[in-house]
């Protein structure tokens, strides 16, 4: 029998009114798998995400977080998550210790302020816990930001365009980290629109446009399948790489 | 590779206790907003401390307290939702294993801590200030009534949020509010809107708060009269709610 996925999204559709932003969508990702969800501006990779996370409701469709329909039990589900937003916002009035003690609460998770200082130090953030979160710089607001997915330890994190706007330093560090959680057996879920990035780090990738998938699969495996397609010699120079793929499957009009 | 497990067993309690902590930590952290919704009351007793003796200390007290609920209702906390709501807090808080309700009640109970402590400062304020003497009980029940009365605008202000996106027009439409609630209702209590306009103002949210704060502050018998603005008030509340729940929408993008 092949192992249970840890999240295995079926036919899954969202339609705001009239507008379908997700048609259809079928995926799995396995346990300690990062999986990239690609695709351009609208192309629905943050609809899909969100009602993963329970933020839009799915006009068709199951997902399964761990064995939990989300559906019929939406909190359990969440518990099994943990999620950076593409806009991380946290109360501006409170401090990081503050910020993480209530996330901490809200999973169950009792920290002292011991445990707090501790996780801060691990990622060497030892001396912002007395600050206040938009008193950080973009890098340590994401250091935080990943505490606070992961301080909980769930099955799978869901990132959405986790390095956007990041400088080379802090993305690098960021993957160290994605790579730690991965080792510690857990799954990600991430989107972004760096291809280098997904083709370096993504294990599998899933590529979406106008709502729908239009592929997946390793890296190398999307290269190899589609590096003769006529749309993606069209756009590539040389050896074909992930982002020729992306953008011959995707077209090279800008949204 | 270990595959983790995540064993959860939902902590409502945990969950509501951390709420409450960073909503009342944040609620400390704005001082001067609460600080400002407190500061109108304590103004209009400064303001009619001569005209006390004439108005009657009942009046000037249960007027002062109708304002600095308005602020409340209106500012405090439709202002500070619909602000909350455009950075995306409730998103991220949405994401958690926590409870909808539970998000909402916690603010809520902030906003009805700040009307208790608003209503004691004016109590002590007009005995100070009006040299108004409340007794105890009476001092128990105005608080209760204001309670009642405190709810009925944070409904309103929870309706102006659900019915109304962005920010400038929450904050736009609770003005407007304020002053359609404060003016009208100061001036028609004096009759000046004639009999009909002292009729609809003494059915208006404002009115009504005015009588069963009077009622309260002055242990009056239980009128008919107050029974009706008791009911009054709790319908409001009713209606006002039931839009600011139906058409809340946690998200405005």
């Amino acid at each position: 029998m092949p192992p249970k996925p840890i999240l295995e999204v079926t036919n899954l559709s969202v339609n705001y009114g009239a507008v379908k932003a997700v048609d259809q969508v079928s995926f799995r990702v396995e346990a300690g798998e990062i999986f990239g969800f690609l695709g351009p501006n609208g192309a629905g990779k943050t609809s899909t995400l969100s009602a993963i996370e329970g933020l839009v409701k799915p006009t068709a469709g199951t997902i399964m977080v761990d064995g939990i329909n989300t559906a019929r039990d939406p909190l359990a589900a969440k518990a099994n998550l943990g999620v950076q937003l593409q806009s991380t916002s946290f109360q501006p009035e409170l401090t990081v210790h503050e910020i993480i003690r209530l996330f901490a609460g809200l999973y169950g998770t009792a920290l002292s302020r011991a445990d707090v200082d501790q996780l801060l130090a691990s990622v060497k953030l030892e001396e912002v816990g007395r600050k206040r979160f938009k008193e950080l710089s973009g890098g340590q607001q994401q250091r935080v930001s990943l505490i606070i997915a992961t301080l909980h330890r769930p099955v799978l994190v869901l990132l959405d365009e986790p390095t956007m706007g990041l400088d080379p330093q802090s993305r690098r560090q960021f993957w160290e980290r994605i790579e730690g959680i991965r080792k510690e057996g857990r799954s990600i879920l991430l989107t972004t629109h760096s291809m280098e990035e997904a083709q370096a780090v993504c294990d599998r990738i899933a590529i979406i446009d106008h709502g729908e998938l239009v592929t997946s699969g390793t890296p190398s495996d999307l290269i190899r399948q589609h590096r003769n397609d006529p749309a993606v010699k069209r756009v590539s120079h040389g050896a074909v790489t992930l982002e020729d793929v992306f953008i011959g499957l995707t077209g090279t009009e800008i949204r | 590779m270990n595959r983790p497990t995540t064993a959860y067993k939902s902590n409502i309690g945990q969950i509501v206790r951390s709420l409450l902590v960073a909503d009342f930590t944040t609620q400390y952290r704005r001082g001067r907003a609460v600080f400002a919704s407190y500061l109108v009351p304590i103004i209009l007793l400064f303001a009619w401390r001569k005209a006390a003796d004439k108005l009657g200390g009942a009046f000037v007290v249960t007027s002062s307290l109708s304002i600095g609920l308005i602020s409340i209702g209106l500012f405090g906390y439709s202002v500070s939702l619909a602000q909350d709501r455009a950075k995306g807090i409730f998103q991220r808080l949405r994401v958690t294993p926590a409870p909808t309700w539970a998000i909402m009640i916690s603010r809520l109970a902030v906003q009805l801590a700040s009307i208790v402590t608003m209503t004691i400062v004016v109590l002590v304020g007009a005995l100070l200030i009006d040299n108004v003497q409340v007794g105890v009980l009476p001092a128990i029940a105005t608080v209760f009534s204001a309670v009642i009365g405190g709810v009925v605008f944070l409904s309103l202000g929870q309706a102006i949020v659900a019915l109304v996106a962005s920010v400038d027009a929450v904050n736009s439409v609770a003005r407007f509010a304020y002053i359609a609630l404060v003016v009208v209702g100061i001036i028609g209590s004096f009759g000046v809107l004639g009999d009909t306009g002292k009729t609809i103002v003494e059915w208006s949210p404002y009115g009504t708060l005015q009588i069963m704060l009077q009622a309260a502050l002055q242990a009056s018998a239980w009128s008919r009269q107050i029974w009706e603005a008791l009911f009054a008030n709790l319908g409001y509340a009713i209606v006002f709610a039931a839009i600011g729940i139906s058409y809340f929408r946690w998200n405005v993008e």
